[in-house]
């Protein structure tokens, strides 16, 4: 009777772990189908005469692991990156990777130099910031990949579409080095953003360092450091825009009127993300002239109507309120050059193909 | 040794890839009347036919899928079964690829009997 209750117990434990992993819709059916098939592969065995005690064992050893016969069941193989764009993936993942350490670790000797803690104090916030920056470059990499994946940019690619017939003419012609997107260059735009990122923003470094007569550094940050916390996440979105936009760029390998809209839209997402951080001027640190003052840098007098204070407190004024215009004109003109290049591109392949 | 296990296993590999191709057709051809998986099994196992039920049982499922095959319960017995049959779709897919098998296997023949000869 114990026997009997061992067997039955091995058949539910193997047919669940085969179903659990399949789609809820078709689990009941093919449970009823499964438990059919193990009492005929046990009736077969046992050829009518005694049962012995490892029959069940032996079928089901049969059958193999439930993962693999689950995954026969599933009718597509999943995931997240597909082959297509692995390999851009693994090189944009391994860039970002090392420029975010690295940006980590400048941000870290620049606050060594400040002395803006101590230094026990720092080395902490220095592995904690390892880890953290690994993690969010890993995973934003990893969700704009895979959002690539599933809206199928993949498809972008010239002949890869599908239920249209493809032919030699539509092969891509190969880019002239001014449409020819350098690996390079993309490199050296993503570690800008990085770097600006992690020791801007992520570690609050953006702004004036003073070293007035013989006194330490002295340290004025442009951005109000708790508006730049509450932030955060926006910031965060900015970064992985960036992201995307280099990554799209490698994909597609040249300027063409595609990628220059692709990357038109990408930016207007990131204005939006500009407007909303610029339009007040909050995230501006409110007390950056008084501690200017302080430090001694500027100076102030009364009498005078041109003193250092009020042409550096003109000058930080036009600066917050003219932010956001000059990095609207220079996105208008990124973009026209990029369709500019797009144009250009065409018009050799033309002539190529005339000529 | 180590060279010799390699290429045992690439011939698997190979033979597996080889295999795979005629299950399907080997499964359609069997299907003119109603059968049940392990029924399948047994009825292809006695023609050579060596299919595991893993494999079968799956392949049977995707036909359905595809429109190839129709299936039934049947809850009268003691065990309830799943029947499988071709359906109007699936004889006259079967009927087509038995013809373009059959050019194959010429074909093959052709070409492997003459090994070597231009």
């Amino acid at each position: 009777m114990a026997a009997v209750k061992h067997e039955k117990e091995l058949i539910d434990r193997y047919v669940y772990a085969v179903t659990s992993k399949l789609p809820a819709g078709q689990r009941a059916d093919i449970e009823r189908e499964l438990r059919g098939l193990i009492e005929d592969m046990r009736e077969e065995r046992s050829q009518g005469g005694e049962e012995h005690a490892t029959l069940t064992e032996e079928v089901l050893t049969e059958l193999g692991h439930p993962a693999n016969l689950a995954a026969q069941y599933r009718e597509t193989k999943r995931y997240l990156i597909g082959p297509e764009l692995f390999d851009s993936y693994w090189v944009v993942l391994k860039v970002v990777g090392i420029l975010a350490l690295v940006g980590v670790t400048i941000a870290f000797g620049i606050q060594l130099i400040l002395n803006t803690a101590g230094t026990e104090q720092l080395l902490v916030n220095f592995i904690v910031s390892l880890f953290e920056v690994g993690v969010y470059a890993v995973a934003w990499v990893t969700i704009v990949f895979a959002i690539m994946e599933y809206s199928g940019l993949k498809a972008a690619q010239i002949g890869r579409k599908k239920n249209v017939a493809w032919h030699p003419s539509k092969l891509p012609s190969i880019p002239d080095t001014g449409a020819r997107i350098r690996i390079s260059s993309s490199i050296v735009s993503m570690m800008f953003y990085i770097f600006f990122f992690v020791i801007f923003v992520y570690s609050n470094l953006f702004g004036v360092f003073l070293h007035v007569g013989t006194s330490a550094f002295t340290f004025i940050p442009f951005w109000d450091q708790d508006v730049v916390r509450q932030l955060l996440p926006f910031f965060y979105g900015l970064l992985a825009l960036f992201i995307l936009r280099e990554a799209v760029k490698l994909f597609i390998g040249q300027w063409t009127a595609k990628l220059a809209i692709y990357t038109l839209a990408v930016d207007a997402a990131i204005f939006m993300i500009y407007v909303f951080l610029f339009a007040d001027q909050s995230i501006w640190n409110p007390s950056f002239m008084n501690e200017l003052l302080a430090s001694g840098m500027v100076t102030r007098h009364a009498a005078a109507s041109t003193d250092s204070y009020t042409t550096v407190s003109r000058i930080w004024d036009i600066i917050q309120e003219r932010t956001l215009l000059v990095i609207a004109l220079a996105m208008v003109i990124e973009n026209a050059v990029n369709f500019y290049r797009a144009a250009k591109s065409k018009a050799s392949t033309k002539e190529h193909v005339a000529g | 040794m180590d060279d010799k296990a390699k290429t045992e296993e690439l011939i698997q590999g190979l033979m597996q890839e080889l295999r795979r191709g005629t299950l399907m057709i080997s499964v359609l051809s069997q299907l003119m009347k109603p059968q049940y998986g392990y029924s399948l099994v047994t009825v292809l196992a006695d023609r050579g036919v060596d299919i595991d039920a893993g494999t079968l049982y799956p392949l049977l499922r995707r036909l359905e899928k595809q429109g190839l095959l129709a299936s039934q319960w049947d809850t009268d017995e003691a065990r309830p079964r799943k029947y499988y049959l071709l359906s109007e779709m699936g004889k006259d897919v079967y009927a087509r690829l038995r013809t373009e098998w059959m050019k194959m296997t010429n074909i093959m023949e052709g070409l492997l009997n003459g090994s070597g000869e231009a």
